[in-house]
């Protein structure tokens, strides 16, 4: 019985522990230096740089921004908070974006399909060209008349690109995944391009992250906000 | 006859290749009209880096040149920009793809009846559209059985 016992959790290890290393590794902090600078197709320019902190078990995504002004952005649940000197300036109704950003999708080793596998995306047509892997997602067929397809590009096993297409197939937006950096094993794009396009006219956003932390022990404070006694 | 049948495989093929050929060019984009349009803001975030701290109020005073760069006509900022993804979903699709968390947002964001009954009525029709898959995948199971 006793033998029958030990064969049977050796068993068990032997085929959940190669599971659970085939599943990816799963962090659970990161923080960053970032500067995210717009330039739109109307000449408008913006600059805005600090540090964002990223907990994907709180799941509340904290920038602290140090220019154009020392502000705080948290956004928790499907709520986005403007903190300015510890009072709320602006209170916004948002989705939860928290899981669709490239912060909980790299934590939770989900970068490579840009979290289109938690949707109702429904992944079509994977075409190797190069050194890319393309697949199509496309929406579900009841949204199909609003939504276009994604066509998302993985380079060497990481992320490479993102095109969003309206229903009727023209290019609206793209995102580009560059300068990844490898951190305690964490692949974490360094810099993402965004180019949006309406009308034929293009739209700049390029963001970069540097001094990237994972999964640091300190600095427990940074990663959570107590938003429930802000009042406008 | 075995020459044509080659001919048109070859065709075929050749028609396919090209039809398939054409998604790796959509994953590219101008570099250097991207560094030019960055060319003031890269300067203006090397300024910032040199002086820890700073702010864009801090150099308006100071009569900073870098600092009228980003008086921007629209408003643009890094904070409008994480709504504006979000904004850019109709309400329908919000409750379609994203379920009850699509009804919220509309509601919360919007407060606008129309545009919250629509994202309800996404959000029906995703629950009708899964029952229907789970319902038949049922009944084909049971028909295995």
């Amino acid at each position: 019985m006793n033998f029958s016992h030990r064969s049977f959790t050796f068993l068990l290890l032997a085929i959940c522990l190669p599971l659970a290393i085939c599943k990816g590794q799963q962090y659970t902090r990161i923080h960053a230096d970032f500067s995210n600078k717009i330039k739109t197709a109307s000449g408008g320019q913006s600059l805005t740089m600090g540090q964002v902190f990223y907990d994907r078990n709180i799941k509340q995504l904290i920038y602290y921004v140090t220019f154009p002004e020392k502000e705080t952005w948290v956004t928790s649940d499907t709520v986005v908070y403007q903190i300015k000197d510890d009072k709320l300036i602006s209170k916004t109704a948002t989705f939860s974006m928290a899981e669709f950003t490239v912060f909980h999708l790299a934590l939770n080793s989900h970068l490579q399909d840009f979290g289109l596998k938690n949707t109702r995306y429904i992944a079509g047509d994977v075409q190797r060209e190069g050194d890319l892997v393309i697949t199509t997602w496309a929406p579900p067929e009841k949204a199909s008349e609003k939504l276009g397809n994604i066509l998302v590009s993985v380079k060497s096993k990481q992320l490479f690109g993102v095109i969003f297409q309206d229903p009727q197939g023209v290019i609206i937006r793209k995102q580009f995944f560059e300068d990844y950096q490898l951190i305690n094993g964490l692949a974490f794009p360094g810099k993402i391009i965004e180019i949006n396009i309406s009308n034929g006219i293009e739209s700049y956003q390029v963001t970069s992250y540097k001094n990237v932390v994972v999964d640091e022990m300190e600095n427990d404070s940074k990663y959570f906000y107590n938003t429930s006694g802000l009042r406008l | 006859m075995k020459k044509l049948l080659i001919l048109a495989s070859m065709l075929i093929l050749i028609g396919v290749g090209k039809s398939m050929a054409g998604q790796a060019d959509l994953f590219s984009y101008d570099a250097v009209t991207i560094e030019n349009q960055m060319a003031q803001l890269d300067q203006l975030e090397g300024y910032v880096l040199d002086n820890p701290g700073i702010t864009l109020g801090q150099m308006a005073t100071d009569g900073n040149a870098l600092a009228s760069m980003v008086s921007d006509p629209n408003g643009i900022n890094g904070f409008n920009l994480i709504n504006e993804k979000v904004l850019g979903i109709p309400s329908f699709l919000w409750g379609c793809v994203f379920s009850w968390v699509g009804v919220l947002v509309v509601y919360l964001m919007g407060q606008d009846k129309a545009e919250t009954k629509s994202a309800i009525i996404g959000c029906v029709v995703g629950a009708v559209a899964y029952s229907a898959f789970y319902g038949v995948y049922y009944f084909a199971l049971s028909g295995l059985r």
